[in-house]
């Protein structure tokens, strides 16, 4: 299986969430530390790489507590975010996760300049831009929720859940195209 | 995006959750922030409280001044474990706090004959205490009806207006009126309606339309003549229609739930008493709910 692939699976398992009473079925750390194995595999001096491997690591740790503590009540209980420590544990993670995005981004650019594709990695730093400028712009409006009234945040939050999950999937579609183009070099 | 504008771009999403996270806990109330009520053993009792957005204790049970102590009603709390703003007993709810109901029973109250003012120990179902002003209650026998007056109707809105009509069944006189609690007129704008009344209007026949009508109509509008302005005595025939008329200000955040009296003869010579029931249910805006922390906050 080549490291796109893998990222590609890893990061697939964290987005789908299944949870069995308290417990995540398919849980994230383990989705994180098969990103962790991929870049392992890869070659370390590109871009990127080292925050990217060190980030996998602090994740795939921090990740681990979360399988087993359940959903944050903000998501069991309406839409309003609570403000105990577990909502806010989980946001940070979330802020890691987004930290992890950010390497792997440069990790794929750097690959595909080595590679000579300009066409995957102009797609690449488009989707980078536009990925990571709405996150920031979700998770700094996102604390804003607890003190404004529920009508107005309401709304925003299933606008802003809508943008970032379709941002998830396009960096999904995004890492098998790289899987295909690593396929098709292994051919050649 | 460099590292740099990353890095600047993480430290926002910090300071944003710091001082979101900072504003929500300055807005959290130590205890519980209960309304002052007026309570005359008329209608229901129920006590009317603040709290913070993620409190789901309710209260048990009430010590009043006299030493006699009534348990909260609790029959709907059975079933409810999920997110406390959504509770049975919350009338009102904001970003950050709830207003929050519990009742007691009248009947209990009759029997124990409570008579308080001022402070009372709470007690909440989850073993915290705390003694509050909570206004004054007290208990009443229950009235007699005198058989001269018949109700019309009662009627009430959402925006604060309501009203209660009498015909009178033979001719009469009205005395004199009385509250137990003038105080709360401050409150509560009041009109009175009745023929021989100098008034600025006419209410309609009466039948069921005219009460939405009403309800909705400018104060100005409203028939009768304020209370205040009323001269006593009122001349009344038989047939006759009674009409008091009530409008909340938008200030107003006590609750309330007595009777005001009218006294007076009839026209063979009997004295007879008839109450007007003067009572509300709050709901809060969450400007009402910032008024009463900074009216009642950390007394």
């Amino acid at each position: 299986m080549n490291p796109f692939y893998r990222i590609f699976g890893g990061l697939l398992l964290v987005l789908i969430d299944i949870h069995l009473g308290q417990i995540e079925v398919l849980a994230d750390f383990i989705g994180y530390l098969m990103v962790l194995s991929a870049l392992n595999g890869m070659d370390g001096n590109l871009k990127g790489m080292k925050g990217a491997r060190s980030t996998a690591l602090i994740i795939s740790v921090l990740a681990i507590p979360l399988a087993f503590i359940g959903q944050p009540t903000g998501t069991t209980m309406g839409v309003s975010i609570s403000t105990d420590l577990i909502t806010i544990y989980h946001q940070f993670t979330s802020v890691v996760h987004l930290v992890l995005s950010y390497f792997l981004f440069y990790v794929l650019m750097d690959w595909s300049r080595n590679e000579g594709n300009e066409d995957i990695r102009k797609k690449t730093r488009k989707l980078f831009r536009v990925y990571l400028a709405t996150h920031i712009v979700y998770f700094a409006l996102l604390p804003f929720s607890i003190n404004i009234p529920e009508n107005v945040t309401i709304p925003l939050f299933i606008v802003g859940l809508a943008a970032l999950l379709i941002l998830e999937i396009s960096f999904l579609v995004l890492l098998r195209t790289y899987h295909k183009e690593h396929q098709n070099r292994v051919h050649m | 995006m460099k590292g740099k504008t990353f890095i600047i771009s993480l430290l926002i999403i910090t300071i944003s959750w710091g001082g979101n996270l900072w504003f929500y806990q300055s807005k959290q109330l130590e205890e519980p922030i209960f309304l002052e009520h007026y309570y005359g053993g008329a209608g229901v009792f129920e006590l009317y409280y603040l709290t913070n957005r993620d409190e789901s204790s309710h209260v048990m049970s009430v010590e009043f001044s006299d030493g006699t102590t009534l348990h909260a009603k609790s029959d709907y709390y059975g079933f409810h474990n999920g997110n406390p703003a959504y509770g049975p007993d919350v009338q009102s709810r904001s970003t950050h706090y709830l207003l929050k109901k519990t009742g007691f029973d009248e009947q209990q109250m009759r029997e124990l004959e409570v008579d308080h003012e001022g402070e009372a120990t709470i007690h909440f179902n989850d073993g915290k205490t705390m003694t509050a002003d909570i206004g004054t209650v007290e208990s009443s026998e229950l009235r007699e009806g005198n058989g001269i007056f018949r109700s019309q109707g009662t009627s009430s809105s959402s925006n604060g207006r309501s009203f209660r009509t009498y015909t009178v069944k033979e001719d009469l006189k009205i005395d004199s009126m009385s509250s137990p609690f003038p105080e709360v007129q401050d409150d509560l704008k009041m009109k009175l309606y009745a023929p021989s009344i100098d008034l600025t209007g006419t209410p309609d026949a009466g039948g069921p339309r005219s009460y939405s009508k009403e309800l909705d109509e400018e104060w100005s509008q409203v028939a009768g003549a304020p209370l205040e302005n009323i001269d006593f005595p009122i001349d009344m025939k038989q047939g006759d229609r009674i009409r008091l008329t009530m409008q909340e200000k938008p200030d107003s955040i006590r609750a309330y739930s007595y009777e005001i009296e009218f006294t007076g003869t009839s026209e063979n010579g009997t004295p007879f008493t008839q109450p007007f029931l003067v009572s509300n249910h709050p709901q809060f805006t969450p400007e009402q709910m910032e008024l009463l922390i900074e009216r009642r906050g950390s007394q």
